[in-house]
């Protein structure tokens, strides 16, 4: 099954499948709920925003003072700092290092960074074996497929499905009990780290003033995977620094709660330069590779450049409408949900996603659950002018924008228009999603379809919901 | 792509000189609101293990150093591992339990291989309250894998370690970074391995421990009351 027809497959179906949509519904709802409760429960939620974005806003407008600090530092501990423009130049790196290391087998955690510059297929052409150690990534790798969700990948498969996997994978005398599927899970990959040449991960934030590399995970593969092969690679887009670790206990904080109602990450690892003399374990080598890929493009832009204040916590995923319809790939671009829908475009440039920004219903509901206070609903229609501006944009496309600008400055006017668009749509949309034709990244993939809107507001949901639950 | 090259670019976009330090800034770290809470070493504890057992960690409070020995006895009995080993004996340990090592046969790390072991032995170096954080610093005789690679994790501390907030224990750690002394390795560790990847049903001990039990050896000697300022 190739990639491309199983994502164009899946995105065609994603309305008729009833455990998918079940699934994200469920699991969307599940985490939203606890978001609410555990900060309701945290209190100060809105000044720790306000805190987070200080940070991340400071941050960003000094980076090359933070980055810079950042790579000094690791430097100093022995580690090795590549500097990589865009994609091809971190699988140069990759290359290299495995070459050098003669590297057969490649244990990783989750890194979305690795997604976007495809590197399991990097690896895999250069004749190298790569398992995903983190339940979900594992089971999506064996399934083929890509997350669908960047906090919880595998939110798409069934126990049966999952048993299925394992059984292909040498699981024996299965059940669908979670307990027996776990206890294979991780029996094979303990097998898998102990062989691995080389162990990747990605990194949630990089800390200026020591040099370190914060990991979050709950399942503790990530330090398995940084530990236990002799050599370890980070990959981390270059916006993921803070400066100082006073600033990591803000996002401590603010990421588990804002992605999972977590009140706290079961593991944060903070990984300062390779072991030391005197270690007797932890990887001897560790490279960090620093991407931009698009990023520094978004510098100095007034309109897009707090995109790089993100966290990568989902929780804007979690509130969205279109999201929630159609689950994470129908977007068919590495980052899904709101945020993949202003990313995208902006990291790819050119043509390519230029779709993305009208799956939305611009409803703000990310903006308010954004934990740094990303004015998601405003890039997207920011990057829709753009598009409209730079290819001339058609007679329709021009109406809509000027009865745009009246209707969203009136909500009564914005719920209208949003019925009256239902309606319209309907000549265009089939089985939930509007046929379009959208550009493909660095050839992974096709055509594919984006999604209608759906049939129930964020704010239509939103109401009944709370009448729903006025029970007392 | 050369660095310098990188990092200019970076600044030309930000209409920066490249390099030059920024202004002082104020809202660094937490906020102040939470930053200078004034707790007592009896609350902090009391937060700590509601925390900590709110997520499935287990606490074994023990009255003195007797106890924690007594207790490191009967956990190794009961659970009766196939192999267990600890951190080696020159790591800095929160309370001498060497008898009981020896008289297991513990492992002991850098000495023989650990890669195998059902049930590791460490200490830690800090309790977060607000967490329910232990927070454990490695290197040397203090192995990273002792407490990574069992089914079952038995941590050492004492209560006079519990701090409030994950501020306060950065800011010790930071303290210890100024003169180069932070170690490659630092683990936060808030309970048992976790997942719900399989339809959501959350489950433990996926890569990591599914058993954490905190030894605690209440050894409060007066009501202290410290804030993040005390300590950095
Ligand atoms: S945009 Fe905000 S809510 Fe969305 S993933 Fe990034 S930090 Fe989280």
């Amino acid at each position: 099954m190739s990639a491309q027809s199983s994502v164009r497959h899946r995105a065609n179906i994603a309305l008729r499948d009833d455990f998918l949509r079940g699934a994200v519904h469920f699991t969307t709802d599940r985490l939203r709920n606890r978001k609410q409760a555990v900060t309701e429960d945290f209190g100060n939620w809105e000044a720790w925003r306000d805190r987070g974005e200080a940070i991340r806003r400071h941050t960003i407008e000094h980076l090359d003072f933070y980055l810079a600090q950042f790579a000094d530092n690791l430097e100093r501990l022995g580690a090795h700092v590549h500097f990589c423009a865009n994609a091809n130049e971190a699988l140069a790196v990759v290359t290299d290092i495995v070459r050098d290391k003669a590297a057969r087998r490649v244990v990783k955690s989750k890194s979305m960074v690795t997604e976007e510059v495809h590197l399991n297929h990097h690896l895999e052409q250069l004749g190298v074996q790569v398992i995903e150690t983190d339940l979900g990534e594992y089971i999506v790798q064996l399934a083929h497929e890509t997350p669908s969700h960047i906090i919880i990948p595998a939110i798409h498969k069934t126990r049966e499905q999952i048993k299925a996997l394992f059984e292909q994978d040498g699981g024996q005398n299965l059940t669908t009990e979670t307990r027996d599927l776990v206890a294979f899970a991780r029996r094979r990959l303990r097998e898998m780290y102990l062989t691995a040449d080389i162990g990747i991960t990605g990194c949630n934030f990089g800390i200026a003033e020591t040099g370190s590399i914060a990991l979050f995970t709950n399942e503790g593969n990530a330090d398995l995977v940084a530990n236990l092969p002799k050599t370890h690679i980070v990959f981390m887009g270059m916006e993921r620094v803070l400066p100082t670790l006073a600033d990591l206990e803000v996002f401590a904080h603010l990421l588990p709660k804002s992605a999972t109602g977590q009140n706290t990450i079961t593991y944060l690892s903070m990984i300062t330069g390779p072991r030391r003399p005197g270690d007797k374990d932890g990887a001897e080598e560790m490279h960090v590779i620093i991407l931009d890929n698009g990023r520094s493009r978004q510098l100095g832009d007034p309109d897009f450049q707090a995109v790089l204040h993100c966290i990568r916590c989902g929780a804007c995923l979690n509130v969205c409408p279109v999201y929630r319809q159609i689950g994470g790939h129908a977007y068919g671009s590495v980052y899904p949900g709101p945020i993949g829908a202003v990313l995208s475009p902006l990291l790819e440039g050119g043509e390519a996603y230029q779709d993305l920004p009208y799956a939305s219903s611009l409803c703000g509901a990310c903006y308010e659950a954004c934990p740094v206070k990303i004015p998601l609903h405003d890039m997207l229609v920011k990057e829709r002018q753009r598009f409209v501006a730079k290819t001339g944009g058609k007679t329709g496309e021009k109406a809509a924008f000027a009865a745009y600008r009246v209707t969203f400055a009136d909500h009564r006017r914005y719920l209208r228009a949003i019925r009256i668009a239902r309606r319209l749509q309907g000549a265009f949309a089939r089985d939930g999603v509007i046929q379009a034709k959208i550009g493909p990244l660095a050839g992974w993939t096709g055509a594919r379809d984006f999604p209608a809107l759906g049939d129930v507001t964020f704010r239509e949901w939103w109401i009944a919901r709370k009448r729903g639950t006025k029970r007392g | 792509m050369d660095k310098g090259a990188f990092l200019a670019n970076i600044a030309a976009r930000l209409g920066r000189e490249p390099g030059s330090a920024p202004a002082p800034r104020d809202a660094i770290g937490a906020p102040a609101f939470w930053a200078d809470r004034k707790t007592t070493q009896e609350e902090r504890t009391a937060t700590f293990c509601a925390r900590f057992q709110a997520l499935a960690g287990e606490i074994v409070q023990c009255a003195d150093e007797d106890a924690v020995r007594e207790c490191l006895d009967r956990a190794l009995r009961d659970l009766a591992p196939g192999s267990a080993g600890a951190w080696g004996r020159q790591a800095p340990w929160p309370v001498d339990v060497e008898d009981v090592l020896e008289r297991w046969s513990v492992r002991r790390f850098g000495e023989s291989d650990v890669l195998d072991i059902e049930v590791g032995i460490t200490g830690a170096s800090f309790g977060v309250a607000d967490t329910g954080t232990l927070v454990v610093e490695t290197g040397g005789a203090a192995g990273r894998t002792v407490h990574q690679i069992p089914l079952v994790h038995l941590v050492i501390l004492r209560e006079s370690q519990i701090v409030q907030s994950l501020g306060d224990a950065l800011a010790q750690l930071r303290g210890a970074a100024r003169d180069a002394r932070m170690p490659a390795y630092v683990h936060f560790i808030s309970g048992p391995s976790r997942s719900s990847d399989i339809e959501n049903d959350q489950t433990i001990g996926v890569h990591g421990p599914a058993r954490v039990i905190c030894l605690l050896l209440r050894d409060r000697t007066a009501d202290v009351t410290k804030t993040a300022g005390d300590l950095a």
